[in-house]
């Protein structure tokens, strides 16, 4: 019987890994190891998020960002969504360091956008679209920009994003429409895929533990001299 | 369990627990909470002004704001980096304060007062609680409580003060000539963390002997609410309020057939407990009585509450773990539902490993939270409806037993009359 359910749950799980989500919208399906780790780079759904204008009039939004960790590999764009909406988007991501060639494109159906929800504590209704992409070596302090234009063969209308006027040292102002318009950021979220690494992760802790040796010392013997109270305690009793 | 150890052990083994995660462990609300007290230290005294103008929040009551400014007051004089850590709230973000040179003590000492408030309900609690086996119950309970150790030492929030405070007033309450002295407490209860408010009535109608005193202990607790809240408003103007805006359904003004069957029930519940406490005699009102009373308004309380916000919970732990220490009946339920609510707090990674961030920001923060793995399994929304529902009848189930039980000890002749 147990054995039973073991092979259920196991069916249960593998089902859900080889589907994926049904929720979520794919660049190019990942896998659920690089979907697990990953690290919030950038969190800009901040402030007060407004919609900008709608692609029929501003055809493009451009932000530029200076990302700081590596294996930058997903970008989650914040839009919101008109009754009335079709046409196409295209998404493009480049690199300062590239001489303007797009790193990663994809279209975007607008029409295909899940339907506007709440997001998160926010009183805003909307949609959140997760473009993922090979991870990108070595992305740590290196400057991007994302691009999103609508596509001239078959117009988007109905659709845009939001927009904060929220600072972050991480963002320059975005480009909506033709001007770069001040004090005016894309809210949006990147993320990086972890990299396991044991040696990695714990040289990390140690050196951040290092930086504080006075304190921690004595925490230590606090720490050691409760324990030692309880200790003595328990041979009274 | 409990009696494995001795009193002096479960004590030591809970102020262990706490200081072992206090200063590993960083969330992002413990940030937001003392920065505007470092500010008002600092000669801002329109620090509501301040909030509402630069950082687009409100704060919460005004002396939660005045004790933890004097506490940081206190600990800069042992601590330089705690100042310059405090300093770098206003205008450095999250990323830049895990890079500080003194993260682990600032994040220690933010918590440290916090140990106080615990020692404080420890203390009611050995002065209410007659019998030895219940009151190791309640000790180790509370050493031990997850939702305690989480909420306030590994989050930082502060609704421990203000639970302390309510905790006093319940002890206070039932103490002859002592009635003015716990509508105090639960008046710095509201100038800590404003739910004690709902409390007020309940207080006054136990504590009064006749109208006159009701009104005399009335002002004992509404004074030092107005009185301060009076200051900083002089000072602030409505800022002092924007807290109030923060997304809750108990606040919530808008009209649905949902809110008003919450409010029906939660209504229903608090006149219930005010009707009962009016026509029970008055000598027979007890510790465990008034646990009753307490707990039924709470758990009215929490039916509008998202039940992710696991430090609210705080407010209600010590009058559940009170009532499991004095009656074996309710210690598996209320171990339940403490489970249920702490995980449902390990939603976002911030606040599930991510908690663990000053030891390693990149990687715990990279580790899938609760909600990862329930949003890759199912429909996420799915799984919070689920949950709530799961919480929400559990609760029921125990408001119906607490009902009961009360209605069953009314005397005879006022049962069949009502």
């Amino acid at each position: 019987m147990r054995r039973k359910l073991r092979q259920i749950l196991q069916a249960g799980v593998m089902f859900a890994i080889s589907f994926g989500a049904p929720h979520f919208s794919w660049a190019q399906p990942p896998t659920v190891w690089e979907r697990a780790f990953s690290y919030n780079d950038i969190y800009h759904f901040v402030g007060h998020p407004f919609e900008s204008a709608d692609f029929q009039n501003i055809k493009s939004i451009e932000q530029t960002f200076q990302c700081e960790c590596d294996h930058l590999n997903r970008i989650i764009l914040s839009f919101y969504l008109k009754p009335k909406r079709k046409g196409q988007l295209k998404f493009e991501l480049f690199s300062s360091e590239d001489g303007g060639h797009a790193l990663f494109s994809k279209m975007i159906s607008v029409q295909n956008l899940s339907d506007p929800k709440k997001i998160g504590t926010h009183n805003l209704s909307g949609t959140l679209y997760q473009i993922w992409t090979s991870p990108l070596k070595r992305s740590k302090g290196k400057t991007y920009s994302w691009k999103l234009s609508s596509d001239p063969e078959s117009a988007a209308a109905g659709v845009g994003v939001f927009l904060t006027t929220k600072n972050n040292s991480q963002l320059r102002p975005a480009r909506v429409g033709a001007a770069v318009q001040d004090h005016t950021y894309a809210a949006f979220y990147s993320y990086c895929k972890y990299e396991m690494d044991v040696d990695r992760i714990l040289g990390t802790a140690a050196s951040r533990l290092g930086r504080e040796p006075v304190f921690l010392t004595g925490y230590f013997f606090l720490m050691t001299g409760v324990g030692v109270f309880a200790w003595k305690e328990n041979k009274k009793g | 369990m409990p009696q494995k150890f001795n009193y002096k052990q479960w004590l030591l083994i809970g102020l262990l627990l706490r200081l072992a995660v206090m200063p590993f462990t960083l969330h992002g609300d413990v940030l937001f909470i003392n920065r505007l007290p470092h500010l008002f230290l600092h000669g801002e005294w329109d620090a509501y002004g301040v909030s509402f103008r630069e950082f687009d929040s409100g704060y919460y009551p005004p002396l939660i704001l005045l004790f933890l400014a004097l506490f940081q007051w206190v600990a800069a004089f042992f601590s330089s980096g705690f100042e310059s850590f405090l300093h770098a709230l206003s205008d450095h973000s999250v990323k830049d304060l895990l890079d500080s040179s003194a993260l682990f003590q600032s994040v220690f000492l933010m918590k440290a007062p916090y140990l106080f408030f615990d020692g404080l309900i420890l203390w009611a609690g050995a002065q209410i609680i007659k019998s030895e086996s219940a009151w190791k119950y309640f000790l180790a309970s509370w050493a031990l409580n997850p939702l305690v150790i989480y909420s306030s030492y590994m989050l930082g929030q502060f609704d421990l003060t203000a639970s302390a405070m309510v905790v006093l007033s319940f002890y206070l309450i039932l103490k002859k000539g002592k009635e003015h002295w716990a509508c105090l407490f639960a008046s710095f209860g509201v100038l800590l963390k404003l739910y004690p408010l709902v409390l007020f009535p309940v207080l006054v109608l136990i504590g009064a002997r006749n109208i006159k005193d009701g009104i005399r202990l009335s002002c004992y607790a509404i004074g030092p609410v107005v009185f301060l809240y009076g200051v900083f408003f002089a000072i602030s103007g409505k800022p002092v309020f924007w807290i109030l805006s923060v997304f809750s359904s108990n606040l919530d003004p808008g009209f649905t057939p949902e809110k008003l069957i919450l409010r029906i029930c939660q209504a229903a519940v608090y006149f219930f407990v005010c009707l009962h406490i009016f026509i029970s005699p008055k000598d027979q009102l007890n510790y465990e009585k008034l646990n009753r009373y307490f707990l039924l308004v709470f758990f009215a309380v929490f039916w509008g509450m998202p039940i992710n916000q696991t430090h609210y919970f705080i407010w209600m732990i010590p009058f559940l773990t009170f009532i499991s220490a004095c009656n074996k009946a309710w210690r598996k339920p209320a171990l339940g539902l403490i489970l249920l609510i702490f995980l449902n707090g390990f939603r976002a990674r911030s606040s599930a490993f991510g908690i663990f961030a000053p030891l390693n920001p990149e990687f715990f923060l990279s580790l899938p939270s609760l909600q990862d793995a329930t949003g890759f399994l199912f429909d996420q929304s799915w799984y919070d409806w689920g949950m709530g529902w799961i919480y929400k009848l559990a609760t029921f189930g125990m408001v119906a037993v607490l009902i009961k039980g009360l209605w069953e000890e009314l005397p005879r002749p006022l049962r069949k009359k009502s």
